[in-house]
């Protein structure tokens, strides 16, 4: 018998209760207002900046990584800065990136980062996001998966956006027939030391939203 | 009303003082009661121990000897627990059903049935309040810090009655205090720590004493406390509402 | 019934500062979870409706493994099914080798754990980097995770330094965490830059889409996944969930019982594979089916591995994760291992004080502190336990049913206690008094005050 037919035949051999699946709970409605501001204290709590009004994105890349020269772009921003609109990633990542990452100095205030394929900064559009936790999804139309985790800095344009309440209702709006989708809510952190919160574990070391 | 006493072993023997004020609370609310001269244990301690097959015994006795009885009232938060948790999976039968339901806490049965409020005597001293884990999160008897809702505690209450008494804060409100059954004895020093953990907290707070609706938790850090030769005083609730011996 | 457990845990609670730092780290996770559920009204509404959830799982287990393995392979999915252990490994070194890949990133998995694959595949000359942080450094410590969720929770920053001189090359004595991990990030990059393939653990399986979903802080599956051309799910089969909106409950309740978040930082879900590369995902039943068959035990399958019963368990807070000696500890673990293991870990469901914080905590509301109780029982009547404690609770339960003789066993136990000397009371055999004092014995029992006053 396989391990399949094994397995299922095990199960279906052991008469378990049927038990009904339940209905959701309601959960009060709140106004545009009150999600705004829920969603903008809750992204800072959990580390991100939340930027709206007029924007310079010179700036906003500058204060998100004041030495970025390799940026990435999904859509069309106004910055004196040169923006990559399209991304390669080598078929196999070769040796000798890793030899020249492995290279650069574990200081926390003197990070070099010559990788050609690691980003400084990556600017991707997003149209939703959620109040409760102040995340924001992305979803298979980001070019490449690896791209909001391999850069250094994370910048998020919520453009046209709905904002909801919470994890249900995100759940509620998207299409779960997507290859790939993401909620972010945050910078990459990590506790595992003693349980002190260290911003920039792995992935992106900030996350900057931008309301436009 | 009457009301059939149950007074546990531990407190059958080492602490009288507290079936002497159950007795006499329960007569000052005008029950009549009853207390079987029979009686030993309720069987937690073997029960906890994975032994509850050996107590059919002791539960069927129970049963039978609170049969004319309306309640059956003990000091005993866990006690009272065992018999209402256990009692009807252990011995299946419509008299054990009632007998668990018949069965309260002292704690539950003056605020639930006799709807106690108020207090003559009173306790001009700051204390902590200890809330054994089974009167917490078996009998319910307060809300426990884990779930989300509405704040309640029946022993805080209670306490609350006593005129002069204060309650002081702790930092962890429901922290358990390590007695545990035979937890106590198999996981001695890890049952201490706790204990001490559990003190630690009440004299930081500046508890004078630690009152409690469960004695078992009382004799743990009672003992805990005189071998280190921590001064502090522990009282059954229902002493304090009765009032202590001149 | 061995008393490894017991032994282990005593030697760690000697360690007085060890415990103090380690309870008041657990209780800060605590703390933490406390903030963030009370500020969240339907809380109870959303345990019950997942644990609801989750006990319809349980009920039509087979039924939505099929529909998951149907969906995710019209997906481009390959779905992989294992009884056990051993086969789980051997389907993981199987799929490597026929791409030749001989290192791979790994990101937390209990299930991987629980089967031993770093062994397996160290074994098969298959490099395997472990890329949660906590994770790396029990790996490069060659230890088990001390916990679900924080694996190296034992550990403090110098012991970490130490490690990570050793290994990483950080300067001796550096103990700062930033800069610990900030080593560990570019140490790690170079993993995943370096490897072709990323195994991942599974927080959800969804039946209904076929699709996996992932939570962590850190990024690091998604960055193996995402980087990797062979991508591989491992999952035991309790992971399913019915319905996509079903997300929308289990993520609310994740991320706030296993360290007070709202949310986790990166919840991803992987539906099909990206174009040109492979997905794998791997059924494990590694002794689900037979526990599932277990009514007093079922619903411990409930779990979803957040961690709260561990961080809120007084004995886990004092007595570290290892002395558990099982890949899951603390009160989940204390009936996951026995059930499915007894032989191993009888002495488990013993080390509790049955408070029962474990159930009130737990997201789905598994009454784990009552299954404590229930395999207390089952253990003392189908394991081997020695004679003597048997021959002892019988003699005790004597006692108790027969009034006279518990009434004279209670006299002369008051008499002794105060007129015998204190040696003849605590002596080694006195298990209470080995850290307690008896009560002052008073000279009358309540019965026999009773008789006196009451009685005519």
């Amino acid at each position: 018998m396989s391990s399949r037919s094994d397995i299922l035949a095990r199960l279906r051999g052991t008469a378990v209760p049927a038990v009904s699946l339940p209905a959701y709970p309601t959960i009060p409605e709140l106004t545009q207002e009150a999600l705004v501001e829920r969603f903008r204290a809750n992204a800072s709590a959990a580390g991100s900046t939340v930027i709206s009004g007029n924007l310079n994105w010179s700036e906003i890349i500058s204060s998100a990584s004041p030495s970025a020269h390799k940026i990435y772009s999904d859509g069309n921003i106004d910055t004196d800065k040169s923006v990559m609109r399209s991304f390669s990633l080598p078929e196999t990542l070769s040796k000798s990136h890793t030899a020249e990452l492995s290279r650069t100095r574990t200081s926390t205030d003197n990070i070099n980062q010559p990788h050609s394929v690691l980003l400084d900064v990556a600017v991707l559009t997003s149209h939703l996001a959620v109040a409760e936790n102040g995340s924001i999804w992305l979803t298979d139309s980001v070019e490449h998966r690896v791209i909001p985790f391999i850069t250094e800095h994370l910048i998020i344009r919520l453009i046209d956006y709905d904002l909801v309440a919470t994890m249900a209702d995100a759940y509620d709006r998207l299409d779960s027939s997507l290859a790939f989708c993401i909620c972010i809510a945050g910078p990459s952190k990590t506790a595992d030391i003693e349980q002190s919160l260290v911003i920039g574990a792995q992935a992106a070391r900030s996350l900057t939203i931008v309301l436009e | 009303m009457k009301v059939g006493l149950f007074i546990p072993c531990f407190i059958d023997q080492f602490y009288p003082q507290v079936g002497i004020a159950c007795l006499e609370l329960l007569e000052k609310h005008g029950c009549t009661v009853s207390y079987p001269l029979d009686q030993s244990c309720c069987g937690q301690p073997l029960a906890n121990a994975g032994y509850e097959k050996k107590t059919t015994q002791i539960c069927q006795d129970y049963v039978r000897r609170y049969q004319d009885v309306d309640y059956i009232v003990t000091p005993s938060g866990s006690c009272a627990h065992h018999v209402k948790h256990n009692y009807p999976r252990l011995v299946e039968s419509a008299d054990a059903q009632s007998a668990a339901e018949r069965t309260y806490d002292i704690i539950d049965f003056l605020v639930d049935v006799l709807a106690m409020d108020h207090c003559d005597t009173n306790h001009p001293q700051r204390v902590g309040l200890h809330i054994g884990c089974h009167s917490l999160r078996g009998l319910r008897q307060a809300q426990s810090s884990e779930i989300v809702g509405e704040e309640f505690s029946r022993p805080r209450y209670l306490t609350s009655l006593i005129p002069g008494i204060e309650i002081v804060s702790l930092s962890r409100q429901d922290e358990c205090c390590g007695f545990g059954g035979t937890f106590a004895v198999n996981h001695g020093e890890l049952s201490a720590r706790m204990g001490h953990d559990r003190l630690q907290d009440h004299i930081a707070a500046g508890a004078e004493a630690i009152i409690s609706g469960d004695m078992s938790c009382l004799m743990h850090l009672q003992g805990l406390s005189k071998r280190k030769k921590i001064d502090m005083n522990f009282y059954h609730i229902a002493e304090l509402l009765n009032g202590l011996p001149a | 019934m061995s008393t490894t457990v017991a032994r282990d845990i005593e030697a760690y609670v000697r360690d007085e500062k060890r415990v103090d730092w380690h309870d008041e780290s657990l209780w800060h996770i605590r703390s933490k979870r406390d903030r963030s559920t009370h500020g969240l009204p339907e809380w109870e509404q959303l345990r019950q409706t997942a644990s609801q959830i989750k006990e319809h799982v349980i009920s039509k287990l087979p039924d939505l493994l099929e529909e998951f393995e149907r969906n995710a392979t019209a997906n481009g999915v390959k779905v992989h099914w294992a009884r056990d252990a051993q086969e789980h490994n051997e389907i993981v070194v199987q799929i490597l080798q026929s791409q030749q890949i001989d290192k791979v990133v790994k990101s937390k998995s209990m299930l991987t754990e629980e089967c031993k694959l770093n062994h397996h595949l160290e074994k098969h000359a298959i490099q395997v980097v472990d890329t949660d942080l906590g994770e790396r450094i029990v790996q490069l410590r060659d230890e088990e995770p001390s916990h679900i969720v924080l694996p190296a929770i034992h550990l403090k920053k110098e012991e970490i330094g130490e490690l990570f001189h050793e290994h990483l090359g950080t300067d001796k004595g550096a103990a700062d965490p930033k800069y610990l991990t900030e080593a560990a990030r570019q140490h790690l990059r170079t993993k995943f830059l370096e490897s072709t393939a990323a195994i991942t653990g599974v927080n959800f399986a969804i039946a209904e889409t076929g699709g996996v979903t992932i939570c962590t802080n850190e990024g690091n599956a998604d960055l193996g996944v995402n980087l990797a051309r062979v991508q591989i799910h491992c999952m035991g089969i309790e992971k399913i969930i019915p319905r996509w909106t079903d997300l929308g409950i289990f993520t609310r309740l994740l991320g706030r019982s296993a360290t007070g978040q709202s949310t986790t930082i990166y919840t991803s879900h992987y539906h099909k594979p990206r174009p040109g590369t492979e997905m794998h995902i791997i059924l494990v039943d590694n002794g689900r089916s037979e526990h599932r068959k277990r009514e007093d035990f079922r619903a411990s399958l409930k779990c979803i591995r957040c961690g709260a019963c561990i961080n809120t368990c007084p004995v886990y807070r004092r007595a570290g994760g290892h002395s558990y000696g099982a890949t899951i500890p603390g009160p989940i673990g204390s009936i996951l291992n026995p059930t499915r293991k007894p032989e191993d870990h009888a002495e488990l469901p013993f080390a509790s004080s049955l408070c029962g914080s474990c159930t009130d905590v737990c997201p789905v509301k598994i009454n784990i502190h009552e299954q404590l109780y229930l395999l207390r029982q089952d253990i003392t009547e189908t394991s081997v336990v020695p004679a003597s404690k048997t021959r002892s609770f019988s003699f005790l339960a004597r006692i108790l049913t027969r009034p006279r003789l518990y009434r004279m066993a209670g006299s002369t136990a008051r008499w002794a206690t105060r007129n015998l000397p204190r040696w003849a009371i605590y002596h080694r055999s006195n298990a209470w008094g080995q850290y307690r004092d008896l009560p002052a014995a008073p000279q009358d029992s309540f019965r026999e005050w009773y008789m006196k006053n009451r009685t005519s």
